[in-house]
């Protein structure tokens, strides 16, 4: 082990920098994920969604488009296949497991068939530029950590924002407070006139739409191209960060971050010869999770109706 | 024609549109159709006419001895972890964490393939053993969450198959590895290890345990107290508490079983097709034995019909991407398009009052 170099500012510098950039794919989706959950209806199309938009946005790109096109893209996507979701678990009330697992096949089947249509075997296939970067004024300026931490690209700071305007959107609109009430109370926001199962649709679609996003962060961002099993789990584990948020989309920015950090690090601690293996760091996040689902169980803000079809 | 003519006709005609309806099988065979049509559709993109992409599945996955066992060899594993499934999902129960019970046990399998070295027939009975024992296990963890602390078992089997992922790739990368391979993977099985193959097929014996195993299922299932007691369970879990049914041990009991079924499955593919633990060796079982399940109306027979299909398009279509160039994970997006067909129609049929 080289303990001058794993205790080093530059370590910890680049493995803040490298998670932040690693953990937006994750936070997006899971804020879709929050939104739809808070609405009363259990999302597990994350994964299928982020193969399916992130395809469409690379598409997009690699056809010329630019980044923020291509986003929008993988939203569009991502609300397609929640209205298909919300088709199924809200118009028809079918069990919402069945339709969140069903279209993550039907997304990660789809995708990578479409892949293929376009551009055979994959070797044909571009790989599209970085995105562009940018400082954060002065706080890019501290020694070490400002290269590492403050000069990112630009979709790492609009994941924080999409954050942030979650959760101004649920817990400070009226929109928001009757989405949370479709969550929470549905039968009650019935009785007062309000049509949950619309409500829900919103919700949902908006949701999958940022799952979509998600995915797109992943591809255009990251990744920069189409593999078979690109997403690799990223999806569920979104289902998962959310839990450890406790369905707060701010919370999902530490949450989602913990995956990044330990994402990052272990590449970086495979480089000082630290013997971990990779795998013991990877799992992690999901023993926090499992570990929040049992020792919180009582005192987090469940979405009372969560998983219940709301029958008028 | 009115309700009261179709209710006489019910009891005449065996054709009649509402015995079709309520029929149990009815929202199975109109997803197969859509999901027909849908490949057909999807088929014709690429300048593929619908004869001959069946002729050329066909040809790939039953025209000869070498495809049918293929075939055969493919519709196994689904086959079994979806009637291990069953016993869960009969009592309204989501195991959707039988990828990671799959992979943990052909891990433990594995384990004690290569490094225990056990004598002559008994190696394999104890791959089974191991291999059924650490899906059972890794199934128990998310039954016992469920039962006492009343924590969503969907949730847990789901991050539970991450963390079997991981588990998974660490033993065939640390433990377990090949030092010869560059790829994480075990070293080859020795004789004692692998599956014999049954004579008349020319396909592992993996076939003849999911025979032996789907017969008892469906005993079991269908005349067992055990599957009286999930049925009602499943049926309307407040009465059956009510009722004084231990829903808790229940749900413990149905999860072991299938996560043990699932293990058993990672075993016998390990050591029947590969003969050696290897990475990507599910591709997607676990999910996709609940798409199997599902359309097979949580029956035994047609958890057998359904993986037998599914086994029959997975195989064929790597005949499509031979032929034409199509990829083969169009089957994969079908197979998803055949589920929420299922679904649907099932709701629909409900709620029409045709059931």
């Amino acid at each position: 082990v080289r303990w001058g170099e794993l205790l080093s500012a530059g370590f910890l510098a680049t493995s803040l920098g490298g998670g932040l950039r690693l953990a937006a794919p994750v936070l997006v989706s899971s804020l879709g994920g929050a939104v739809s959950e808070r609405a009363g209806v259990l999302n597990l199309s994350l994964e299928g969604t982020m193969y399916l938009g992130g395809l469409t946005s690379f598409l997009t790109v690699a056809a010329g488009g630019s980044w923020p096109l291509g986003l929008l893209v993988g939203f569009a996507t991502g609300a397609v296949l929640g209205v298909v979701h919300g088709l199924f678990s809200i118009r028809l009330r079918c069990d919402q497991v069945v339709t969140g697992v069903a279209l993550t096949i039907f997304g990660e089947g789809a995708a990578q068939y479409f892949h293929i249509l376009r551009y055979g075997d994959g070797s044909g296939a571009p790989r599209i530029d970085p995105l562009p970067r940018w400082r954060v004024p002065l706080l890019a300026r501290i020694p070490t950590f400002g290269d590492a931490v403050f000069d990112q690209q630009v979709l790492v700071y609009l994941g924080l924002v999409l954050a942030v305007a979650t959760h101004v959107l649920l817990f400070r609109t009226n929109w928001g407070l009757r989405v949370r009430a479709a969550g929470d109370a549905p039968d009650a926001l019935g009785a007062v006139g309000h049509r949950v199962g619309w409500l829900r649709l919103q919700a949902l679609v908006l949701g999958t739409g940022l799952a979509g996003v998600g995915g797109a962060f992943l591809i255009v961002g990251e990744t920069r191209s189409f593999d078979t099993g690109v997403v690799a789990g990223r999806g569920w584990l979104a289902v998962g960060i959310v839990i450890l948020a406790g369905w707060r989309p701010l919370w999902c920015i530490p949450a989602s971050f913990l995956f990044g950090f330990v994402d990052a690090a272990q590449l970086r601690l495979q480089l000082v010869e630290v013997p971990v293996s990779p795998e013991f760091l990877l799992m992690l996040p999901v023993a926090a999770v499992l570990v929040s689902l049992v020792v919180r169980r009582r005192r987090v803000a469940v979405p009372l109706a969560l998983g219940r079809p709301y029958e008028p | 024609v009115t309700a009261g003519a179709l209710a006489v006709d019910a009891g005449t005609r065996p054709w009649s549109r509402r015995r079709v309806l309520a029929s149990t099988w009815f929202p199975s065979v109109v997803a197969v159709v859509i999901a027909a049509g849908a490949t057909a559709l999807l088929l014709s993109f690429e300048g593929v006419g619908f004869g001959e992409g069946v002729r050329v599945l066909w040809e790939f996955a039953g025209s000869d001895a070498f495809s049918r066992r293929q075939w055969i060899q493919r519709s196994i594993p689904l086959a079994l972890i979806a009637i291990g499934l069953i016993f869960p999902f009969r009592a309204g129960i989501w195991n959707v964490g039988a990828e990671g019970q799959f992979l943990l046990g052909a891990a433990g399998a594995a384990a004690v393939a290569t490094k225990v070295s056990l004598p002559g027939p008994s190696s394999l009975a104890g791959m089974a053993v191991v291999g059924t024992a650490a899906g059972g296990v890794w199934a128990w963890i998310a039954g016992r969450l469920r039962a006492d602390h009343g924590i969503n078992e969907v949730v847990v089997t789901l991050m539970l198959n991450l963390v079997a992922y991981q588990l998974f790739v660490w033993a065939l990368r640390v433990p377990l590895r090949d030092p010869g391979s560059p790829v994480p993977q075990t070293a080859s099985f020795d004789d004692d290890s692998v599956l014999p193959k049954l004579p008349w097929v020319d396909v592992h014996a993996g076939l003849l345990v999911l025979a032996v195993l789907a017969v008892v299922a469906a005993v079991v299932l269908a005349r067992s107290r055990l599957g009286l007691q999930l049925r009602a369970v499943g049926h309307n879990a407040a009465a059956a508490e009510a009722l004084a049914l231990p829903v808790g041990r229940l749900a413990v009991r149905s999860m072991v079983i299938s996560g043990s079924v699932a293990g058993l499955a990672g075993m016998l593919e390990a050591s029947g097709v590969h003969e050696r633990a290897l990475l990507g060796m599910s591709p997607g079982f676990g999910f996709t034995a609940v798409v199997v399940m599902l359309l097979g109306q949580r029956t035994v027979v047609g958890c057998l019909l359904g993986a037998a299909l599914f086994g029959f398009l997975v195989v064929g279509a790597d005949g499509l991407q031979t032929e034409f160039g199509v990829a083969p994970d169009l089957v994969t997006a079908v197979q998803a398009i055949a589920v929420l067909a299922v679904l649907g129609v099932s709701t629909l049929v409900a709620r029409g009052g045709g059931a």
